[in-house]
């Protein structure tokens, strides 16, 4: 191990470690200054935007969860219902730590309900009942609320 | 037995199947259902050219990964590359520079790699200590610390990695 030699000399960064793969002679030239091609120029610059591109999506991807089984089951993943049940879930159940267990307690047991439900149509039925009279109450409230609001 | 009497039991039973039904429920929850899967979870990303590069003062490595991931047992590095061609090697040289740099400059101790191009990926298990992982690589440490310093480098030309470089215009030891 260099630790020794290594404290003398500012770190090399990974990309350049990568280059010194590619061709050793690289690393030199840029040393030495050269500008880079035009060419090489407009492919970093796509390259940067590509990167930039890719950290957002999974950035994004994080911020927003989108599980809702039974829902997504029933309306389909980015049905405009399954949203708004995301919605009162983030807003009105995560905050609470009853509203957090509850949850937990949906995502451990709605696969098991929506096997369910795939074997019996009378379970279909049931979860279907039960869940267009929640969307039903949730736009309920939801009315309200913008009725006190304007 | 008056109207009275079996409303009073009927109540009674439907509270007792109340209570064995929550019962049933807490058992599945919590004993049969047993710990769900743990995904992968995002715990670090590059937002912008501001974040702060790791650095492993002790094998003078730093690199910025693109993401890093905890999983069950570990962390994944996700190394993105923007071309749609395949990997090459040193696209995982790159990685485990980077990996190096992360395991000795933050908690994040790498277990594996990930190389991911628009058309491709490849999953590099990192079973190994720092030592081990520098030692891998240190040749091309060495190499980027001698330019670093000034010194001459000699080409590797290839048709195929000229037509793609940087300097090609102004190289003397190219291949075409």
């Amino acid at each position: 191990m260099n630790k020794n030699s290594s404290k003398k000399t500012p770190p090399v960064a990974a990309s350049d470690v990568g280059r010194a793969a590619f061709c050793p002679h690289f690393l030199e030239l840029k040393q030495q200054g050269h500008t880079p091609s035009k060419q090489a120029q407009y492919l970093m610059k796509q390259g940067s935007q590509a990167h930039a591109d890719f950290n957002q999506s999974i950035t994004r991807a994080k911020s927003k969860d989108k599980r809702c089984y039974i829902a997504s089951y029933l309306y389909g993943i980015d049905d405009p219902r399954t949203e708004s049940l995301r919605q009162f879930r983030d807003k009105k159940l995560l905050p609470h730590k009853a509203g957090r267990f509850f949850v937990s307690a949906y995502y451990r047991t709605s696969p098991f309900i929506i096997t369910l439900a795939q074997k019996s149509s009378m379970i279909n039925k049931l979860l279907n009942t039960a869940i267009n009279g929640f969307m039903t109450k949730i736009k309920d409230l939801n009315n309200n609320k913008n009725k006190g609001d304007s | 037995m008056t109207f009275f009497d079996v409303v009073e039991s009927m109540a009674l039973q439907s509270y007792i199947m109340y209570i064995i039904t929550i019962i049933a429920i807490v058992i599945y929850i919590f004993l049969l259902r047993g710990t769900p899967v743990k995904r992968p979870r995002l715990v670090w990303v590059d937002k912008s050219r501001k974040t702060k590069a790791f650095r492993n003062k002790a094998y003078g490595v730093s690199g910025k990964p693109d993401c890093i991931y905890k999983l069950a047992d570990g962390y994944r590095l996700v190394e993105f590359k923007s071309r749609k061609s395949g990997i090459y090697e040193s696209d995982r040289v790159q990685a485990k520079a980077a990996a190096l740099a992360a395991r000795g400059g933050s908690k994040y101790k790498i277990t594996e790699i990930l190389i991911q191009t628009k058309s491709t990926e490849e999953l590099i298990p990192l079973n190994m200590s720092d030592e081990q992982l520098y030692q891998d690589i240190k040749y091309y440490i060495e190499l980027a610390q001698k330019a670093h310093q000034g010194e001459p480098l000699k080409a590797i030309p290839e048709k195929r990695k000229c037509k793609y470089c940087a300097y090609v215009k102004v190289c003397t030891e190219k291949a075409c």
